[in-house]
Parts: C-alpha cells; structure tokens; sequence
C-alpha cells in the first residue's frame, strides 16, 4: 500500500464492501509511512487521527457524554454508531440511488409486458371457453373482472415462488461473489415491489381486453 | 393397371393400455389394395378405423403385424425414415381439413412438396393443374379463414395428390360438408382413382359412397371383414326400432322359428324377458326395411 | 417450412409484438446498465482526462487519481520545476470528501487550486469564474440543479463554508462530482500545510513525456511519475474493475429473463400451433425440419428484440440524460455488438427448451377432430 509492503496476517469476515473495503495495519506502521513520506518534518503538526471510537462506562448517558465531547473539542463532530451508519447508507443512496431507480423502472416495464404476454396467451387458448361463457349469458365487464382477478392470484402465488427465488440467487451470488450482500427479504421493498407486480396484473391482464370483447357468442355452434 | 398391389397389411393388432384395461383396437387385420382401387371402411364408432387408418399411413406403429406400401415393409422402418414414406407415398385426407391458417391455398397445396429435397418446379407446375382441376383458381392466395367447408377439402386433396402418392387415406372426407359439397368430394376421390390409378382407403359413415366404391369392409371392435357390395339388408330392432344390417348384425335371438337382430345388449335381454311384447310381425316376418337403406 | 412459420409468427401480430417488447425490454436493461457503467466510468477519469497535463507526479506508490491518497511536500514540486525540459508544473490538493448543502450530503473530489491556474481547474464553464480564490468554490453545473443551488450559495465542505463563485461543465458524475476551491483552503481544511497531492507537469517543446517521467524519477526521491496516457489507463482500470462484476451480474440477469421471455413464446406458438404441427408430421414433416423452423422463429424473435432494444436504446440514452443530467450514459458499439451474441445464445437456448415439445406431438393426432 502506498509503495509500503504489509504481510497478511490475518483475514476479517464482513469487512468487504462494494467501493471501500476495510483493511487493518498497526498504527505504528502508519507513523513509520508519514515519516518515510517526508511528510511532516514535525509529526505535532500533522492529523495523525481520523477517528476517535470511543467506550463509555455502563452507567454513563450517551447525549451527555456527546455534549460535553464537542464541548471540550469545538472542532470534533460526535455521532453514535447507528447516526453514522445512516449517514454513510443515505450517502450510499444518493450516489447509487439514480442508477439503480433507473434500472429498477425498465425492470418494472419487462414486468408489466411478461405478465401481459402471459394473460394474452392464457386467454387466447380459451377463447372457445370464453365464448361458450358469452353465449350462456356472462357479459363482457364479468370476464375481463375474471382475467383480472386470475392475473392477481397467479402473481399472488408468483410472488413468494420470486422471493424464494430471489433468496437463492441471492445465496449464490453471495457464495459466489462474496462481497455483495444482498438482501431480497428486507420489509420496504419488498412491501413496493409486491404492490407494483399487483399493478402490473392489473395492467397486463387488460391486454387482452379486445379479444374478449371481440369475441363471437355464436362460434359455441362451430366445431 | 389394377394388378399391382400398393398396400398389403398383414394381421395387423393394435392394444392400448395393459391388463384388465387393455382395449384392442385393432385386431388382426388384414387387407391388400391394388393400384386404382377405391376401398371404403365403414363401422361404428369407436370400431377402430382411425386407429387402422393411423397404422397403414405409418403415423401409429402396430403392436404386431406388417404394413407394406409400395413394397416397402414400414412397420420394420425406422421412426427417422417414416416421414420421408409418409411424404412420398402417403396422401391424407382429414375430416377436419387440417389446412395451416397461415398459409394460402397455393401453399398450403405446395406444402408436402417442400418436405422432398428438388422437384419445385415440377411440383408448382402440378400445383397449377391440380388448382384449374379442382376447380380452386380464384381462390388461389386465399387464406383458409376465407374458405368454404367444399373448398378446404378441394384443398386437402390437391394437398394429398401433389407429391403424386400411390396410396390416399382419407377420413371422414364429408363429414363436416353439406350433401351437395359432400358429392362433389366423392366424385373427385372416385376420378381420381379411377383416371389416375390411386388408391383410396376412405372412412366414411356416409353410404352414398357405396356406389362408387370397389370394395367395401366392415370393420367392429377391431376386426375387419369384407361386406357384400350389394345394397344392405336392414332390419328393424324389434326392441327400439333402430335399424341394423342383417349381415353384420352380432346380436341375434331366434323365437318362434323366426331371427331378430338387435343393436345394443340391453335389446336383446329385452326382448328375451318378454319377446311377445315386442313380436308385433306374423310369425316369418322381421320388419325389413328397403335395401337402399330408407327407413318406413 | 420456415415461410410457413414465419407467416405463423404474424398470425397473431399482437402477441409477437408484446413477445419483441419484453424480450426487448430484457437487453434494453442490459444495454442500459452497460450504458450507465460506460458513462460514469468516463466521467469518474473526466479530471484526469480534460486536464492538459503531459506527466502526472504523486507520491510513491500511488499510480492513480480515483479515490486515492496521495502527499507530496511543496519542495518536490519545486526540485521538479526546476527540472530541465519541465515547461510547467501545476500543484493540486485533492481529497475525497463528503461536501454538505442544507441537510444533503453528497460525496464530492475536492481538488484544490493554486490560483492562478492555466490548466488544472475546470475545462469547461458554464456560469460565473473557474479560479475559485479563498473561500469561495466551483461546482458541477448538474450538481447545483440538483441541489439547487447558484452563484452566491453557499456550500459546506468538512466544517468550512464556501461560497459558489462559478458552474463547471462535464464535472459531474453519480460516483464523484469534482468541485474545485481554492489550494490554501484546502490545506486549512486538511491541516495539512506546504503539501501537495499531485503534481500536472507540462513537458518542453524537446521533450517527450516518457522521457520526462525518467527524468523526475531519477531527480526526485520517493515520487512516482506517469505520462497522461498512462496515469488515464489507470484510473480508467480501475473505474471498469469496480464494475465488471456488477456488470456481469446485471448481464447474466438480462440473459436469464430474454431467455424465459423468448422461450416462453415460442413455447406458447407451438402449444397453439400443435395441431398444424402434428399435422406437418403426418405430412412427412421430420422432427428436426420442425426443431429448425421452431429455432428459426426463436431467431427472429430474439433479432428483432436486439434490434429494438438497440434502437430504442440510442433514442433513450441521450433523452435519459437530458431528463436525468446525474447520470451519464453512453451507447457503445461493444455493447450492442454484446446484446447481438447474447441474443444468439438466449434464441438457441429458448428453441432448444422446446424441442422436447415438439418431439412429443403425435402425427396421428391429426385424425383426431
């Protein structure tokens, strides 16, 4: 690192991450590279620390201690762990947020047009059932309500089958690649992603709206 | 020309399932056709003449047997060789027409000529004789959709006829078409037998075609036998009045010196319970019904 | 055969447009992720990659600009200056930082400036001046949108207020804005005093940069130097290996669903054509004339979604950027040539799925009415 040459001593689980991996070296180490980097003649004047993990006592209060830190140290900012970790996901979001929101909606498209071309085919190959249901007296608003309420309980069914699914390549990947962690049972998106395929069984199972609407009652008659 | 045999089948029997459930449905079968010869196949339903019509046009394998077309035994073929037989020699003619949506009457005519490696242009000139014969020119590029019951089966059959086959099988050719297109049907089947030396096996319940036919074989629950080419003897059932023929019937009771013939089992126990009751002739007489087959 | 299959597929026109659409929609997923990853990778190299600069000078070790850390003490850059055939040396400070504007934190290159600079700041203006002096800064023009901010805002950089003097152009990307300040803040932020990160050393009209690298090397201690060519390779290995995989991923995804979407046709068509296709056996028709055919239509199908993905995509890229300045997008040959072989792979793939349909019709179904 740094035309400095450090031996693995160890490896650390968990400490992988896509753009900032975390390595460990001993901080004397460091003091020896600014020395050799002729950075400093006078090590006092250089920021030799980034960050300060700080241990309190079991009875001592958070805020308190917070408080009285920034206090003595104008200059420092003082964060408990879960702040930090949420300003660091939230930079995460705002950097990735745009590309991968992109990404996510051309995937909703595919999803709207896979679930139409799966209504279209279903009720195209029951076009003579369908028309029989005509000729019996159901009317078309009452079929098309079956078309979408079939589109609503395959994706109901569909769903859990996509999780589970999701879980193992997710497993895979992460055997595989171990530096992605990827997480398809967290609450939110999934509640989003759950509610948008119901949108998209809503949608897709009127594509084949004209069909049904265009259909013959009399053809119960032809063979 | 009637001398050379283009199909011989030889105790054919075809079982489907196994043990109590085994139906056979064929049964040994045996037939020969000689070139030119139109044979009709007539039999109840379920009798199993699709199933025999499946095995001589190779499309079925037999459970035993042999089928021979044209010399050649297909039963020993392999199932790769099939199609190249059923191409070359085999015309089929369905009950439902069986013509691809997609293609146009001129296509759907052409295409058995394309399954043959060369010989497109002989086979489009063929195509063009076989559309002005049969009657199909302003209908050349139409879609099937467009056509009439008749028309589709004029196109079936130039369809069948394009690769100049020895051997036609039709089924049921005039089962979906009115009496008049049903006639016209009939005819270019015996023209075609009788001008162009193929032979015809057709599966028909319909009896008109009994006029124009060479032979004529019954066939029941598997088994094949020759009916007489003259006009059928009609009996009435005595129990429900159905009519049977005489010389196939297989349900027979004798009383009081005189034969009844039934349709069904169930009749025939009828009728033994309580035979008076139904016996309405003098004794030496069974209702028998006109021998073209018209019913009083 | 295939005219007849091909005259099969546009019997139901609507259906093989929906098909052509989600098997579209697939590569265009594709497509685009390769779109973004080309584009943003581009711009993280875009500092690198505008700046006029023939030889790069760090510290030791390092050999690149992207997310790096690199310290040179001011005396260097002056042992360089004096070097013959070095015909100008612009100092930078950089950091990799998190610079804050109201309650939004985005992460940010700060390059610091020793004004005045002829080559080092931003290439390309589109409001106010590129020479930030002290307390004052120069942003992407994107980022202000975004954040909607202007000349005369202020923006926070660590614990230090600077004022917005001027908007560059082409500075912006999603995994690192540059914004320029001034060299003398920056070493106040940093607290780090009469150093520099990197050296941008212009070469003498008799000079050729390689040999200039030789020749600050030799001259200097504990410095590495690098043509502009070089020094860009890097920092753009760098920017794709932080991708490849994601890359990877993405495409094999995209793969996985064209395939299911081209399959799930063409298994659909045959399932409505079987009665023809059972009656194309009892005709003479061979299983493999039909697998060919089937294979043939996949073919098609997965063609004209290549080709609407691609079109679709060069429409949309430049569209997407407009409406979505914060994110570059390029379309590149090497991409649609990728969707093209991939697509070849997924038809295969989807015709192959359906052969055993297509083995199993029975000829003599077609008696059957």
């Amino acid at each position: 690192m740094s035309d400095f040459e450090f031996r693995i001593a160890g490896i650390s689980e968990g400490a992988a991450a896509y753009f900032t991996p975390f390595g460990f070296v001993n901080f004397d180490d460091l003091l020896d590279f600014y020395f050799e980097s002729e950075l400093a003649e006078d090590l006092s004047t250089f920021p030799m620390l980034s960050f300060l993990l700080v241990d309190l006592e079991s009875d001592a209060n958070k805020a308190d201690v917070a408080q009285r830190i920034e206090e003595a140290v104008p200059s420092a900012d003082v964060f408990e762990p879960e702040a930090l970790a949420d300003r660091d996901a939230a930079l995460g979001r705002i950097t990735l947020g745009p590309i991968f929101g992109m990404m996510i909606g051309v995937a909703y498209v595919v999803g709207i047009l896979v679930t139409a071309i799966i209504m279209f085919a279903a009720v195209n190959g029951r076009r003579h059932n369908l028309g029989v249901m005509k000729a019996l007296g159901f009317s078309n608003r009452y079929l098309l309500r079956l078309v979408v309420i079939e589109a609503l309980l395959l994706t109901a069914v569909a769903i859990p089958a996509g999780v589970l699914f999701a879980i193992i390549i997710a497993l895979l990947i992460q055997s595989v690649a171990p530096l992605y962690l990827i997480l398809p049972t967290e609450a939110v998106p999934l509640i989003r992603t759950t509610l948008a395929c119901g949108v998209f069984a809503i949608i897709g199972s009127l594509l084949p709206v004209r069909i049904i609407f265009r259909l013959d009652p009399a053809m119960v008659f032809r063979s | 020309m009637k001398e050379k045999v283009v199909l011989q089948a030889e105790n054919l029997v075809k079982t489907f399932g196994s043990g109590h459930t085994e139906v056979r449905a064929v049964d040994d079968v045996s037939l020969s056709l000689k070139q030119g010869e139109l044979v009709l196949v007539m039999g109840p339903s379920g009798s199993g003449k699709t199933t025999m019509l499946s095995i001589l046009g190779g499309l079925l394998r037999p459970t035993s047997g042999q089928v021979f077309i044209d010399g050649t035994n297909i039963s020993a073929l392999s199932e790769s060789k099939l199609p190249m037989i059923r191409a070359r020699s085999v015309g089929f003619i369905f009950q439902a027409f069986n013509l691809l949506d997609a293609l146009t009457v001129e296509e759907n005519i052409l295409f058995p000529a394309r399954l043959i490696r060369g010989g497109q242009k002989e086979a489009a000139v063929r195509a063009a004789d076989l559309i002005e014969r049969l009657k199909l020119g302003p209908r050349r590029t139409a879609l099937p959709q467009t056509l009439s019951g008749g028309e589709k089966q004029r196109v079936a059959i130039a369809r069948a006829l394009i690769n100049a086959p020895p051997l036609i099988l039709a089924d049921e050719p005039t089962g979906n078409l009115d009496s008049t297109s049903g006639q016209e049907v009939m005819m270019i089947l015996h023209d075609i037998a009788r001008d162009e030396g193929r032979s015809i096996i057709l599966v028909t319940h319909d009896p008109r075609v009994e006029d124009v036919a060479d032979r004529i074989l019954w066939l029941e629950d598997g088994a094949l036998r020759d009916r007489k080419a003259e006009k059928h003897a009609w009996v009435r059932d005595p129990v429900c009045g159905m009519r049977v023929d005489e010389w196939t019937a297989q349900l027979s009771s004798t009383y009081e010196g005189q034969s009844y013939h039934f349709c069904a089992q169930r009749c025939l126990e009828r009728f033994e319970e309580e035979p008076t009751r139904y016996v309405k002739c003098s004794p030496g007489e069974q209702d028998r019904t006109a021998s073209s087959g018209a019913i009083n | 055969m295939l005219r007849w299959m091909i005259k099969s597929l546009f019997m139901e026109p609507l259906t093989l447009v929906v098909a052509i659409a989600s098997a579209a929609s697939a590569f265009l997923l594709i497509i685009l992720f390769e779109g973004i990853f080309a584009g943003e990778s581009e711009q993280i190299v875009a500092y690198v990659r505008n700046v006029k600069a023939d030889v790069w000078v760090m510290q030791r070790g390092v050999s690149n600009m992207h997310m790096a850390t690199s310290y040179i003490p001011d005396w260097k850059v002056r042992q360089v200056r004096e070097l013959p055939g070095v015909a100008g040396v612009e100092a930078i400070l950089y950091l990799n930082t998190v610079v804050e504007v109201g309650d939004q934190r985005w992460f940010s290159y700060v390059v610091g400036l020793e004004v005045p600079s002829n080559y080092a700041g931003p290439w390309a203006m589109a409001q106010g001046k590129a020479q930030p002096s002290v307390g004052e800064a120069v942003v992407p023009e994107v980022f202000a949108d975004m954040t909607r901010l202007g000349i005369g805002d202020t923006l926070r950089v660590t614990d230090r207020e600077l004022t917005i003097v001027g908007l560059s152009k082409e500075t912006f990307s999603m995994a690192n804005s540059v914004i320029f300040v001034n060299k003398i803040d920056l070493e106040d932020i940093m607290s780090s005093f009469d150093i520099a990160s990197f050296m941008l050393v212009k070469s003498g009209p008799d000079v050729s940069p390689t040999e200039l690298v030789g020749a600050i090397e030799d001259a200097v201690e504990k410095v590495h130097a690098l043509t502009a060519s070089q020094f860009l390779q890097n920092d753009r290995r760098l920017a794709m290996q932080m991708g490849t995989e994601t890359i990877a991923l993405m495409t094999t995804i995209g793969a996985a669903l064209a395939i299911l979407l081209v399959a799930f046709t063409i298994y659909s068509q045959v399932m409505r054509q079987r009665r023809e296709l059972s009656v194309a056996k009892a005709l003479g028709a061979t299983n493999r004339s039909l697998y060919i055919s089937v294979a043939l239509q996949a073919v098609g199908i997965t063609l004209a979604s290549v080709i609407v993905a691609s079109i679709t995509a060069a429409a949309l890229l430049p569209a997407l950027s407009n409406f979505i300045p914060a994110v570059t997008m390029i379309l590149t040959v090497a991409s649609v040539a990728k969707i093209a072989i991939l697509g070849l792979f997924v038809a295969i793939t989807a015709a192959l799925l359906s052969a055993r349909q297509i083995a199993r019709l029975d000829p003599a179904s077609a008696f059957q009415t």
